[in-house]
């Protein structure tokens, strides 16, 4: 008994000092900052300058539902997010427009600070065309510094600013020009987030997220849209 | 004594580091994909849109007569970037599994398809609108479908069930370009 005693005190300390590892290691921290320094295109997808048309999240845990058609079981095991938007381009009149799709990716371990997200956002912009941009983010961050603490609370207020994609190409998203005047123009985009509150019922209710996209376009149009 | 505790203490730790590396997030469902292999060597792969039950959204543009679905979306058509509309839907499988999402684009003739299999990748196609059969070409692979050709054909049967047959296959070496 005795000894079994002395590994449980051992043991529990140890489960504890572990779990504070994990979940305070400075070295998992996000990046603060954008790389992506020759963006010409930038898109709002949350907060100011993006207006939800419609969005579905059945099965997934990060975004509250607001389900637009009746839930099935085979969607609730897919636990893949939609979001219909209008983003606001520059234009008076005219807005962008997107689908986002984000799947949480079983890939991820928390052991490395890894909570991973796979997104494809399908856009048609103004006189421009469609792209599509493919996205892998690490959402690590915004778990341990919000999601965390709304366990013991039901609202999270601060300050945390992020740039959360990681891939699928060193660091950044890929983006694929569809058709129109940018058919076949391939790039780089990254995604970064902003958020002030979160509350476990409405989600982030203060908070803004931007898609930056950098274009590989002919010289003379180095513009697709401006803010 | 304080060796057990020190043994207990590592055990802890290594505990831990076990079910964080071992334990993902969430598991997500894998479903088979019911592929099979043409004559001509292309990956024949059937899809399925039951057009109503599926229906997830539809935003009607500037000169379509389509019905926005929801009808409480936020939805400003006035400023939309198109003339036709946008649809997105469930994808099926031949066994009418839930497999992905489907993003319809249509202007006029021209049709843009985005299938997206959340496990997989995703699919760019683009054709041409007929009174009831889509058709044209892979236009972009990503992931699974990255560097491959294909066609595409989608017809709408009687049963309102919207049927896709796609075949991709490797894409050719281009020996004057040189890729």
């Amino acid at each position: 008994m005795r000894f079994v005693i002395a590994l449980l005190v051992g043991f529990v300390p140890g489960v504890l000092l572990g779990t504070g590892l994990l979940l305070w290691n400075p070295s998992f921290d996000t990046e603060q900052t954008p790389r992506l320094a020759d963006a010409n295109l930038e898109l709002p997808i949350a907060g100011s300058g993006a207006s939800v048309v419609t969005r579905s999240a059945n099965g997934y845990p990060w975004i509250p539902s607001q389900p637009a058609f009746a839930p099935e079981p085979e969607v609730e095991g897919m636990h893949t997010a939609m979001t219909v938007m209008q983003m606001r381009t520059g234009m008076p009149d005219v807005a962008a427009y997107g689908v986002r799709l984000q799947t949480l990716s079983d890939d991820g371990r928390p052991l490395f600070g890894e909570l991973i997200e796979e997104s494809l956002f399908y856009v048609i912009l103004p006189e421009a065309g469609s792209l599509i941009v493919s996205s892998r983010d690490d959402l690590w961050g915004f778990a341990r510094q919000v999601s965390l603490p709304l366990v013991q609370s039901t609202r999270w207020q601060g300050n945390l600013n992020y740039r959360s994609t990681i891939g699928p190409s060193r660091g950044y998203a890929h983006a694929v020009g569809l058709s129109g005047s940018i058919t076949g123009v391939r790039g780089r985009a990254e995604l970064m987030q902003s958020v002030r509150a979160v509350s476990l019922s409405d989600g982030i209710t203060d908070g803004d997220s931007r898609v930056s996209i950098a274009l590989d376009l002919p010289a003379p149009e180095a513009s697709v849209a401006s803010e | 004594m304080r060796a057990l505790i020190i043994i207990g203490f590592l055990a802890g730790i290594g505990s831990v580091a076990a079910v964080a590396y071992t334990t993902p997030f969430l598991e997500q469902q894998r479903i088979h994909s019911e592929t099979r292999v043409v004559p001509n060597g292309g990956r024949l792969e059937k899809f399925e849109i039951r057009v109503e039950q599926d229906l997830l959204s539809n935003t009607p543009g500037l000169l379509s007569e389509s019905m926005l679905f929801p009808a409480s979306a936020n939805w400003f058509p006035e400023r939309a970037p198109f003339g036709g509309d946008v649809q997105v839907f469930r994808l099926r499988n031949v066994n009418s599994q839930v497999v992905g999402t489907g993003i319809r684009h249509r202007e006029a003739e021209l049709i843009e398809w985005v299938l997206h299999l959340p496990a997989r990748g995703t699919m760019v196609l683009q054709g041409t609108n007929g009174e009831s059969l889509e058709s044209g070409v892979l236009a972009l692979g990503l992931r699974e479908f990255e560097n491959l050709d294909g066609i595409w054909e989608a017809r709408m049967d009687e049963d309102g069930v919207m049927r896709f047959d796609t075949v991709v296959r490797a894409a050719e070496y281009d020996e004057e370009a040189g890729a």
